[in-house]
């Protein structure tokens, strides 16, 4: 049962009685103040993805599709934040694409203008009714009515590809997947579906290939923060048993310098390079181990800080461990980091850097809302 | 330490006999469900648009079998999540009884 935040509340019939009547009221908490914006460019599917479920777990209470409305609905609401999927502004729906002879992936198949309209209301602090792409049926289905939040966060494939709706974001993060983890992780994905044999999986990650490079890759430029999702070095991809292919892995979080609204996480010793196996005496890891670098870099022109990690988390004191070594986390209490990957241990990725580095994340997007807002958010325990 | 140990959440195990109170009645809305054979039938169209359509509608349709192929994956996640009507059951009425939480 999902607790409350912070505040615990003796369970004295009084107490309960306070506590059901403030959780009787499922509303969103009144929005006074700004919104802030969040962009996140996955090709994962919208709002499900285990990226958006830790980013809002950062803030408490279990996102879920509008109460009341269409189950299909790709929109999450939680406590403070609210996530819309940029599907939903397809104007062409799967018909229409296939009569044209376009991917999803193309801009052709976007209402940029209706995403600006919109992401600008919600950003001013009005409702939008926002359109619903039905992914299973493939078409669009009426409108929903979505409120104004704190959070708004605007996930899918082109959230930075118009340059007004690129202008309304605070922040913006780019879900960056190697080819080869890609292919890894689909094979696990479709293998056990009838029909899928290894050979249409390939198809149709190369038919989408030219549009993914042409109209998806390129944002990557324009976000403050992005993560890679590379195959590992520790151990050579023939040494690999097929099943941890995609599964054990090198994940690089790249953060861009001089940014007002956040400071980046650095190692030990901020712009220097750094390269650290924290097993050793102190610490027992198990096959392939953990191993991290940190140091400067470029992106596209501009200066960065890149954190990798490469390897698994197998016990709790691991994580602890190199939670307690890195910097800057803006983490609010110590051991918070580690408490958010427990409590999402059952998400995808919880024994490894895509885990460790997308919390890493979920914290820097509550420092910058933090900064905008000048308000205190109180850490979920 | 406070770190390690999880919130504990104590629920009466047998269940309490139903008050005649007026509970919140759930409609049952379900979500859509992908037809079984809805990737086979993707993945045949697709192979036969790249063998005689044009490239554009060879890539749309190989997108169109990637899109099916998320909704189900994501489905079964789904599904997975929604499985206990406990946990159903207090979210849309946490007044309950049943759904009291204590926390030490």
């Amino acid at each position: 049962m999902q607790t409350l935040n912070a505040n615990r509340v003796r369970a004295t019939p009084a107490g309960l009685q306070a506590r059901s009547r403030a959780r009787v009221c499922r509303v969103q908490a009144a929005k006074d103040g700004k919104t802030v914006v969040i962009g996140l460019a996955a090709d994962s599917g919208c709002g499900k993805s285990t990226f958006m479920r830790r980013m809002t777990s950062i803030f408490g209470g279990s996102a879920k599709p509008p109460a009341g409305g269409n189950p299909d609905s790709n929109t999450l609401i939680s406590d403070m934040t609210t996530v819309i999927c940029l599907d939903d502004y397809h104007c062409l729906d799967r018909k229409g694409r296939a009569e044209k002879g376009v991917t999803a992936l193309a801009p052709e198949a976007q209402n940029f203008d209706l995403m600006y309209e919109q992401v600008k209301a919600m950003k001013e602090g009005k409702a939008a009714d926002k359109p619903i792409y039905n992914h299973v049926t493939g078409a669009l289905d009426a409108p929903e009515k979505i409120e104004s939040p704190n959070i708004l966060v605007i996930e899918g494939l082109h959230p930075f590809y118009d340059e007004r709706v690129r202008d309304l974001l605070d922040f913006k993060v780019y879900l960056d997947i190697s080819d080869e983890i890609k292919f890894a992780w689909k094979i696990q994905r479709d293998m056990a579906e009838r029909g899928h044999s290894l050979d249409s999986i390939k198809k149709s990650i190369e038919a989408r290939k030219p549009d993914f490079d042409a109209y998806i890759d390129p944002q990557k430029k324009h976000a403050d923060m992005i993560i890679q999702v590379l195959p590992t070095q520790l151990v050579l991809p023939t040494q690999l048993v097929p099943d941890d292919e995609g599964k054990i892995l090198r994940v690089r979080l790249i953060q861009k310098e001089g940014k007002k609204l956040f400071d980046p996480v650095y190692l030990f010793d901020e712009g220097s390079t750094i390269s650290w196996i924290p097993c050793g005496r102190k610490l027992t890891c198990s096959f392939p181990g953990i191993k991290f670098y940190y140091g400067p870099d470029t992106w596209y022109g501009e200066d960065v800080s890149v954190l990798e990690m490469d390897g698994q988390f197998d016990k709790l004191e691991e994580l602890i461990y190199v939670e307690s070594h890195l910097s800057n986390t803006s983490a609010k209490f110590y051991g918070e980091i580690t408490q958010q990957m427990l409590k999402n241990s059952s998400f995808p990725g919880s024994n490894n850097g895509t885990g460790l580095l997308q919390t890493i994340i979920g914290l820097k997007v509550r420092e910058v809302y933090e900064r905008i807002t000048e308000k205190e958010v109180v850490p979920v325990s | 330490m406070a770190l390690l140990a999880r919130s504990t959440v104590a629920r009466p195990v047998a269940r309490a006999p139903v008050s005649t109170r007026v509970v919140s009645v759930r409609r049952v809305v379900v979500r859509s469900t992908p037809e079984p054979a809805a990737v086979e039938t993707a993945i045949k169209e697709a192979e036969d648009k790249c063998a005689s359509g044009t490239s554009g509608e060879c890539a749309a349709a190989w997108d169109n079998v990637e899109e099916i192929s998320a909704a189900i994956s994501h489905k079964k996640v789904a599904d997975a999540a929604n499985s206990d009507p406990l946990e159903q059951f207090c979210d849309d009425n946490p007044d309950a009884d049943e759904c009291r939480v204590y926390d030490d």
